[in-house]
């Protein structure tokens, strides 16, 4: 799965630190997601998808 | 402090606590045993150490559910990891003593056989996720 996580984070001007604090997540989960290791589950597709107020399907795609 | 050090220094807490209850235990039982205790406290103070062990067991389970779902999947392939080589170590070890004509382990052993099993799953692990850099 492909996300736009990063230039969502750098649009807004905050550090993975901060992001992971509103997601009440470590660093190391934003850092996964952001390198494409890791692919989140829904519950916190929806919470990324909320604290940046967009759709998840805008945030993540299919690598097809 | 954020939540994922504030969890790192409770479970690095809670891991010495658990540890120096152990030594303490190991020491304390000493001079109760030489005093010569009758049955059956004899076998309760024998027993004693078993409890920190478990308390090791107690301490990680607290640990893994306060980690977020990266980090719990992350563990739970260290555990993964570690359980394989263990299991790899301990088997292969009778034909490594016929073998090389080695000592007969005894199961005390189980503990740092696993120590150093966990150890290396987890730098597999990193690695692998590239939370270390490769060698």
């Amino acid at each position: 799965m492909l996300n736009r996580l990063k230039e969502l984070r750098a649009q807004q001007g905050w550090t993975q630190a901060d992001l992971a604090a509103r997601l009440d997540v470590s660093r190391q989960t934003v850092i996964a997601i952001e390198g494409g290791r890791y692919d989140p589950s829904l519950p916190l597709a929806f919470a990324i998808a909320r604290v940046f107020g967009l759709k998840i399907e805008e945030i993540f795609t299919d690598k097809a | 402090m954020d939540t994922e050090s504030r969890n790192g220094w409770r479970y690095a807490a809670e891991l010495a606590g658990v540890m120096v209850v152990y030594v303490a235990v190991l020491y304390a039982r000493r001079p109760l045993l030489a005093a010569g205790i009758g049955e059956p406290w004899r076998a309760i103070v024998l027993l004693a150490p078993a409890l920190p062990i478990w308390g090791v067991f107690w301490v990680i389970i607290r640990h893994y559910r306060r980690l977020d779902e990266y980090l719990k999947q992350e563990l739970l392939q260290i555990v993964a990891v570690c359980a394989g080589i263990a299991a790899c170590v301990t088997s292969s070890y009778p034909f490594l003593k016929d073998a090389f004509d080695l000592p007969s382990m005894s199961i005390e052993y189980a503990w740092n056989v696993m120590a150093v099993c966990w150890l290396a799953a987890t730098i597999f692990v990193q690695l692998r996720t590239r939370r270390l850099p490769a060698c």
